[in-house]
């Protein structure tokens, strides 16, 4: 079997990328998935013609398609995943800071402006104590 | 400006939380100088999740019966809260919305653009959620503290205003709306949402449902 050199190139790229998953501290399974990938690639430059006696099998016309179409699925389940985790992380960096201002509310002075604003003010009889909220500005 | 909404506010012996979203600009220094509660987000998460945040603090003290949300840009009037706060009480509604469409309600200075969109976000509201409202997009509102327990804001961003509308829906709240004015400002036209944006408000609203 001769070898050509594009063909060595992608090999140890993937060879440098093996090795750098298991300097990863990540868990096993994550690092099984990639290791799997990566293996999968190096079969496939080796063996060019193994991509295309698959995807003959599974009825799709190259080899090429064949890995552009698993490209795409992956590409899109990566997203899905990415995005969930975000919203995760979102939601846990939401219940932080909603927290942190929580237990530290600020009193604003008491005495300077409520005496000149308020005897202004027809201040109607409601009877109940109400907590008026104002939102702040959206920024940009 | 955050002075001269509280400033409008302090007409009224309500109490006056502000909830400072992450600000840089020493808007909490500025309100600080009102006799006010100020909650700090240390980073900036959007008007829902502060929101989500006020109602919290409001409904931790046992003596809060009525909790407002008031934009903090000067649109909202707060000589409307007296009308909407009796309406509120003496109609025993779950929640009352200001409305800026109704008869006497009005919108001052209001660009074209924003006009069709808001309309559009009416009919929308009125598609996805059944409930016949004239203005769906208005951050004054007043909130019972039952209803306001139900009302679980986890759109941190501009999605909040469909999402508590869903939620009326959902819990089948008695609401009512009162005709309010709203004044645009450049002010707060600036602050306030750009048309585009609204490609992310039903992005965020579509992952939400997603959850």
């Amino acid at each position: 079997m001769n070898f050509n050199l594009g063909q060595l190139l992608f090999v140890v790229i993937l060879v440098f990328l093996v090795v750098y998953i298991f300097l990863l501290r990540t868990a096993h399974s994550d690092r099984l998935v990639y290791l799997a990938c990566a293996l999968a690639g190096i079969l496939l430059v080796l063996a060019p013609d193994l991509s295309s006696d698959i995807a003959h099998t599974l009825g799709i016309g190259r080899g090429v398609d064949l890995i552009i179409y698993v490209f795409i699925l992956a590409g899109l389940f990566y997203s899905v995943t990415i995005t969930s985790e975000l919203k995760r992380l979102q939601r846990q960096m939401t219940s932080l800071v909603r927290q942190l201002a929580l237990d530290n509310p600020h009193q604003g002075t008491r005495s300077t402006v409520e005496s000149a604003e308020q005897k202004s003010g027809a201040a109607p009889e409601i009877g109940n104590r109400s907590t008026l909220e104002a939102g702040p500005n959206p920024q940009p | 400006m955050i002075g001269r909404v509280l400033a409008d506010l302090l007409h009224y012996p309500y109490h006056i939380l502000v909830v400072d979203d992450g600000s840089t600009d020493q808007t909490m220094q500025a309100a600080l100088l009102y006799p006010v509660t100020v909650l700090h987000h240390v980073t900036n998460l959007g008007q829902g999740a502060a929101l989500q945040t006020g109602i919290r603090y409001a409904l931790s003290f046992p003596e809060t019966s009525l909790i407002v949300t008031f934009d903090a840009d000067g649109q909202h009037h707060a000589g409307d809260l007296p009308r909407m706060l009796e309406t509120c009480l003496e109609g025993h509604y779950d929640i009352v919305l200001g409305s800026r469409f109704m008869e006497t309600g009005q919108a001052v200075n209001m660009p074209v653009m924003k006009r069709i969109v808001l309309k559009l976000a009416i009919w929308f509201t009125r598609v996805n959620t059944g409930l016949k409202l004239s203005d769906t997009h208005n951050g004054l509102r007043v909130i019972s503290a039952e209803a306001a327990q139900k009302i679980q804001i986890a759109q941190n961003g501009m999605a909040h205003a469909s999402e508590i509308l869903a939620q009326i829906a959902d819990h089948k709240m008695r609401y009512c709306e009162v005709p309010v004015t709203i004044s645009y400002s450049a002010y707060s036209l600036q602050k306030g949402q750009s048309i585009l944006n609204i490609i992310n408000i039903l992005w965020d609203m579509w992952i939400g449902y997603m959850r």
